[in-house]
């Protein structure tokens, strides 16, 4: 084997695999952006292509090429590329010198999940009425870009951080170990039931749950340009995990899109220097995929029923979850549940990407890239919960369908029989 | 014609001549037998010295660099990069060098400040973190065209001054001992030009000493070439000097867009002599993998050579031994020759001085006394000179915020069709002088990206075709002349991404065009079979096969198990070959090939048909044996159609070509032309498509997807039918529909046979075939995740147990258990073999030893499209007779272990004619191996338990 990849750290980075582009354009053929918009002329052109111009930066030029922009991040050209170019992560890094320090302001909002999330759940039902109220929200696309149609999440007065210091559950026997378990913004104030679920199902399989101090993942700032403060916030979270990594305790997330930050975003994409990071990369691990491992050890609990879901459902694995790289452990979850028969989607994107279909320029390309998603939710019929690990693909489904959609650990959680699949 | 001097060449001394005279006065003519800048100026490494590479060998010329240095950052700032530059002591160099290098910069007036590491290392990060000491002195880097096009453009705005390219001296006039005026020919014209003058300055560089021979000079030069190679990537932003001697691969600069490093020097008596040899190539990257670590693994677009014109006054040093400065003969001092004087030495960043030492020369003569202002007066700027052709950055610039900027025609350097078709009518109208794809190159850059022309030539080529209307064989023989030539320059740097890139230009020039000199000869034709009933798992837990790799091989593999009844699992890393397909099977003269043990269908010749029956059964195969039709008309033969619609031609076929105005990959044509030439009756129309905006990029898809709806393709058909009179066959790109449906709805309505041409990826045929073969997979239960990178095996008493793939959480892997592995990763193309500078050749999943791997350098020595195997098509993996990959004792690595499609050794797939055919007959044969030993080892151990 050759040695000398090893000994070249900059050589794996990002922008240098543009190296490998031998321009054959599969990642242009499965970009889900490009085909339903001329704004975006595709990954290829905008990343290993533009690439070879944008060294530039360095000597303080502005990037010739603002198309870049219309990337929505989903990362499906990485995926496919056989080449190895990372084309997604290269894009998003071309958006900090895009943006530099001149961030509109709902970029600042939209980046500001944690926030909004404080705020949101102390006036919850203000909130939500507003969320419902179109002239609030046309006022909000007049004065900020905020899409008035986009879905906004519904606000739990109680968040998951109240909830667990009250009922945090018990672990079952056999124990196994302690779990930090990190529930990102949405776990906390919009995707309760989840995170309950999550903590549910670990502590029945013999965890004790602990919950680190933590903030927003920063991920939402850095896909809108926010480097600055997304570095800060990485850097916060960085140095709360390490007490755990250091002592062996794994971190675990169900909120897909925040775990990967973790693993991948903070090294590939906002570059972070910190002691621990590839320590916590290497112990933070999706709920799904978690569950998975355990059952490959033989130490997950199957004492699963069946679902009060008639018949198939719909899974889709967001891009998010794709970009892992770890397959689509929820696949193999489901199948130790007795009678459900889970049917993969075929569609690449949602179209939502993180925030990027809340953008009013943005929201009629989302919607159109999530158009073939929503068709099949549509065919398979929408009385059925979609399942699907990314909280704003959920919201994005039911947005464009009207069909409910659940993460998978809750599926998991009702077949323990540990608390009532609860969809709406 | 008449002036006062005459300059011979067109270099940036020439150049420099030409303007310092005509600001005092003088009207000059300067005569290049070439375009400016094809000798040395042009091949050269960029690099603006700050003449600390010279000050202690050589105090003068470290004098004259720094003081020219600054002059140019004043007079050209547009052609000069102010890069800054460091020297950097690296582990094993002589540190007792560095205080006698600070003390004689210091003497030359070199300005040095010793950087701490980690401030460089901040700066660059790819330097060496190993390095002794790092000093800053003010190098720069420069872009010798822009300087020399300034040049011209200052020369000849002052009225004085005229450029005369391709215009070669053939002999001088003389007045006794006097040259009074030189006999030139016009080399694009063949006409003869008389210029007289008053005083010839001889500025050829190399070719100094054969111009001062027309005259009746005769000095010695001592040429030395020196080789460069440019990487794809501006990889530093600092000028990197190794702090040691001159000496080979010590320095690094960056140019534009990219990095030069060079240099070697080699002894050498022809002028023209650029050649690069391999020993040269790889002295540069190992001497650079001490300034920074890794750097031989990145891509390299070109490597060329330079000669250097060192002037030899007597003994002396040879080489970088040689004296840098420059010398001036007045040759009516050392030949008596009046009227008649020479430059030689020196180097880029001196030429404004040499300009300056022979022009006084050359004024003295000719009573001028006007001083020389050249080092005072500003050149214009290159933007304003011409179209500024090296500065990418403004085409991209250009290309997203500018007007309707056309097709994007070649991709890596942005050169769009209204430039190429501007280029061309230029050429007509005898503006300049562009009539073929290789003047465009140089006009525009065209091809000159990293794919090396792969895509855009073959586009170029058709624009050139509809605009120039030559016959179809002239247009075919030019591109294929322009492909030998882009690859001919990287020969010698085909290895990892470039061998990639070459293979790729293989399937595109080979497959899609059809451009191979010798197509296979026709074959028997087998048949798809059923699946051996016999040979299926019987009860028990179904058997989990995981497939590694999404190519045809491993298709056909992961559904050939699954038909038997294993429970199948694809993980790979991207899509496979797909994308490259172009809509037919080639499975070549099996029996033929089979013959030979050392070829793939050795071990698998009899399953061939079992493989055509896994594909028949997910697409359903059209039986060909015959020719089909290629992107630009040729023919090529095939077994069967696949994803695309074929329909052997006969003479009675009368064929509509049809391409889509718009889009850049239209070659009706030429292709109608060239089916035409063939004895096939043919004419093109291109159809305008107004209510279709698809994306350049992914242009073949989206149309596809577009001519889905009904209503789309019904405006096709009726755009269609008003220009049938009586064809029997549509020719149309291979983007009909991504469903077949559409394709059958036309030709019916049509009456007409419908013959899918193949486009350049991403071809929509192989996405037919993928979603075909994945929906299959999947109805029958099994899985496919692309983003998977295999690591390592799991392995356990001889057996592999699962696969690891790498994840994005760093250093942790994700485990896939399985019964049997079978890897199907590809060849070096598809990522299954990965290779180096060194020759060496690795098998990338777990290192499995790799046969057939010719020696360094005689990897790719075939032309590349003259039809017969390369040796490193070769190389791959061998096996047992059940498609065991084999160890390095000659074992199977593992019990259960299996590999194949292109991973293994011994085929040429395009060349012989059976890229799919291995492919199928190899995944088919594997996983009835992998059924047969899962049964028997299942009936071992129930029969053990009983």
């Amino acid at each position: 084997m050759n040695d000398l990849a090893h000994t070249f750290a900059a050589y794996q980075d990002v922008e240098f695999t543009a190296d490998w582009c031998v321009k054959c354009n599969i990642c242009t053929a499965a970009c889900p952006v490009a085909p339903v918009t001329e704004l975006f002329p595709g990954p290829k052109t905008v990343g290993p292509q533009a690439q070879r111009f944008r060294r530039d930066e360095d000597r303080g030029l502005d990037s010739p090429d603002k198309s870049v922009d219309y990337c929505s991040g989903c990362g499906i050209c990485t995926m496919v590329c056989p080449h190895g170019v990372k084309i997604m992560e290269m894009n998003a890094r071309a958006r900090e010198q895009l943006y530099d320090e001149r961030i509109p302001l709902r970029n600042r909002l939209l980046g500001r999940n944690e926030t909004l999330g404080k705020l949101g759940h102390k006036f919850a039902p203000l909130v939500n009425f507003g969320a419902n109220f179109k002239p609030a929200r046309i006022a909000a696309e007049a004065v900020m870009g905020v899409a008035r149609d986009a879905p906004l999440p519904t606000f739990h007065f109680t968040s998951f951080r109240e909830w667990f210091a009250k009922h945090k559950p018990a672990a079952e026997a056999p124990t196994r170990g302690q779990i930090a378990y990190f529930h990102a913004c949405a776990g906390n104030y919009y995707e309760v039931l989840t995170s309950q679920a999550a903590v549910r199902v670990l502590a029945h399989n013999g965890y004790d749950v602990l919950l680190p101090e933590q903030n927003c993942c920063g991920l939402p700032m850095q896909s809108n340009g926010e480097f600055k403060a997304a570095r800060s916030y990485a850097e916060r979270n960085l140095d709360r995990l390490s007490f755990y990594v250091r002592r062996g305790i794994p971190i675990v997330g169900a909120s897909t899109s925040c775990t990967l930050a973790l693993k991948s975003d903070y090294r590939e994409i906002l570059q972070i220097q910190h002691p621990e990071l590839d320590r916590v990369a290497e112990m933070t691990y999706d709920i799904s995929e978690f569950l998975r491992l355990l059952h490959l050890r033989g130490e997950l609990k199957t004492d699963f029923s069946a679902l009060p879901i008639n018949g198939k459902v719909l899974y889709h694995a967001p891009c998010q979850q794709k970009a892992h790289h770890m397959g689509q452990p929820a696949l193999d979850l489901f199948a130790l549940i007795p009678g459900l028969t889970v049917q993969l989607s075929d569609a690449a994107c949602c179209g939502i990407a993180g925030t990027y279909g809340y953008k009013a320029e943005k929201y009629d390309i989302a919607m159109a890239v999530g158009e073939p998603l929503f068709e099949q939710v549509r065919e398979f019929g929408v009385e059925q919960p979609v399942i699907c690990d990314s909280e704003t693909c959920r919201w994005q489904i039911t947005h464009g369908t009207g069909a409910a959609s659940i993460h998978p650990v809750l599926a998991l959680a009702a077949a323990y029989g540990l608390m009532p699949l609860e969809v709406g | 014609m008449d002036t006062d001097v005459l300059v011979v060449g067109g270099g940036v001394t020439g150049g420099g001549i030409a303007w310092d005279l005509a600001l005092r006065g003088v009207r000059v003519v300067l005569a290049e037998m070439g375009d400016l800048a094809t000798g040395t100026s042009g091949r050269y490494h960029g690099l603006l010295h700050s003449g600390g590479r010279y000050a202690v060998r050589d105090p003068e010329s470290a004098k004259e660099c720094i003081d020219e240095n600054r002059i140019l950052r004043r007079i050209a700032p547009e052609a000069v990069e102010d890069t800054s530059g460091f020297f950097v002591l690296c582990p094993g160099d002589d540190a007792g060098y560095v205080e006698p290098w600070l003390a004689a910069c210091a003497a030359a007036g070199i300005e040095t400040r010793n950087v701490a590491l980690t401030e460089a290392l901040k700066r660059e990060r790819i330097l060496n973190p190993r390095l002794a000491a790092v000093y800053e002195v003010p190098d720069g880097s420069c872009d010798s065209w822009d300087l020399l096009h300034a040049l011209q453009k200052a020369a000849e705005d002052t009225g004085n001054g005229r450029f005369l390219t391709y215009h070669q001296v053939d002999s001088f006039h003389k007045d006794g001992k006097r040259i009074n005026g030189a006999r030139l020919t016009n080399l694009r014209s063949g006409e003869e030009v008389d210029v007289s003058c008053a005083y010839v300055v001889n500025a050829a560089g190399p070719w100094a000493a054969e111009i001062g021979a027309l005259a009746g000079a005769s000095f010695n030069m001592k040429l030395n070439r020196g080789a460069m190679l440019a990487f794809n990537l501006r990889w530093v932003n600092t000028v990197i000097n190794k702090l040691r001697a001159p000496g080979d691969g010590d320095i690094f600069v960056p140019v534009g867009t990219v990095s030069v490093i060079g240099t070697t020097s080699v002894k050498t008596d022809d002028p023209g002599d650029i050649r690069v040899e391999r020993w040269e190539i790889e002295r540069i990257l190992d001497e650079c993998e001490a300034m920074t670590p890794g750097i031989s693994r990145a891509r390299i677009l070109r490597s060329w050579g330079g000669v250097r014109p060192l002037y030899d006054p007597g003994p002396g040093g040879d080489g970088r031994g040689a004296k840098r400065t420059f010398s001036v003969l007045d040759h009516a001092e050392t030949d008596g020759i009046e009227g008649f004087a020479s430059i030689i030495g020196g180097k880029l960043t001196t030429f404004r001085l040499m300009a300056e030492r022979i022009s006084d020369t050359v004024c003295a003569h000719l009573g001028v006394t006007n001083p020389c202002t050249t080092a005072t007066t500003p050149l214009p700027s290159p933007t304003h000179v011409r179209q500024h052709p090296h500065a990418l950055r403004g085409r991209l610039s250009e290309l997203e915020h500018g007007n309707t900027p056309g097709a994007l025609i070649c991709e890596c350097e942005l050169v769009t069709a209204p430039q190429i078709i501007a280029a061309l009518d230029g050429g007509r109208r005898g503006e300049n002088s562009v009539t073929s794809l290789n003047d465009l190159r140089r006009d525009l850059r065209l091809g000159m990206g990293p794919c090396q022309g792969g895509f855009c030539a073959v586009r170029a080529a058709a624009i050139c075709h509809d605009h120039l209307r030559p016959e179809a064989a002239e247009s075919a023989a030019m591109l294929a002349e322009f492909a030998e030539r882009r690859f001919g320059g990287v020969r010698p740097l085909l290895w990892g991404h470039n061998l990639r890139q070459a293979l790729l230009a293989e399937q595109i020039y080979g497959r899609i065009i059809g451009l191979t000199d010798a197509p296979p000869a026709v074959q028997a034709m087998p048949e798809p079979a059923a699946p051996p009933a016999e040979r299926r798992v019987n009860g028990g837990p179904r058997p989990r096969v995981l497939v590694i790799g999404a190519g045809l091989a491993g298709f056909t593999a992961a559904l050939a198990a699954q038909e038997l009844g294993a429970q199948a699992e694809i993980a790979a890393f991207g899509m496979g070959r797909f994308s490259l397909m172009p809509g037919w099977i080639e499975t070549g003269d099996v029996a033929a090939l089979a013959a030979s043990p050392e070829h793939p269908y050795h071990h698998s010749a009899e399953y061939v048909a079992s493989g055509l029956g896994v594909l028949d059964r997910a697409v359903g195969l059209q039986r060909i044996g015959g020719l089909a039709v290629t992107a630009i008309g040729r023919q090529r033969v095939v077994a069967f159609a696949a994803g695309g619609a074929l329909h052997p031609l006969t003479a009675n076929d009368r064929v509509l070509v049809v391409g889509i105005e718009e889009w850049r990959d239209n070659f009706a044509r030429l292709a109608a032309d060239t089916l035409r030439a063939a004895g096939i009756s043919a004419h093109a129309v291109s159809l305008a498509m107004p209510h279709f905006g698809g994306n350049f990029d992914d242009w073949p898809l989206d149309f596809a997807r577009w001519l889905d709806h009904p209503e789309c393709r019904d405006y096709l058909i009726e755009e269609l039918r008003t220009r049938l009179y009586g064809e029997t066959a549509i020719a149309f790109p291979a983007v009909i529909g991504l469903n077949a449906e559409t394709r059958q709805v036309i030709g019916d309505v049509l009456g007409v046979a419908i013959i899918e041409l193949p486009t350049l990826p991403v071809s929509v045929p192989g996405r037919r075939l993928f979603h075909a073969l994945k929906a299959r997979l999947q109805a029958g239960g099994g899985r496919l995740t692309l983003g998977l990178r295999a690591s390592v095996l799991e392995l356990s008493g001889g057996r592999v147990t699962g696969a690891i793939f790498e994840t994005a959480a760093h250093g942790r892997g994700h485990l896939i258990p399985a019964d049997a592995v079978i890897l199907a990763t590809g060849g070096l193309y598809g990522g299954g073999l990965e290779s180096d500078y060194k020759g060496a050749v690795w098998e990338t999943v777990i290192g499995l030893p790799v046969a057939n791997v010719p020696p360094a350098g005689d990897w790719f020595s075939e032309p590349l499209l003259a039809g017969r195997p390369q040796p490193i098509h070769r190389a791959g993996v061998r096996t047992d007779s059940q498609l065991r990959p084999l160890d390095d004792s000659g074992a199977p690595a593992a019990e259960n272990l299996y590999a194949v499609g292109h991973l293994l050794a011994g085929a040429s797939p395009i060349v012989e004619g059976c890229a799919e055919g291995i492919d199928l007959a190899t995944g088919a044969a594997a996983a009835l191996h992998v059924i047969d030993a899962l049964r028997e080892r299942a009936t071992a151990r129930r029969t053990a338990a009983s």
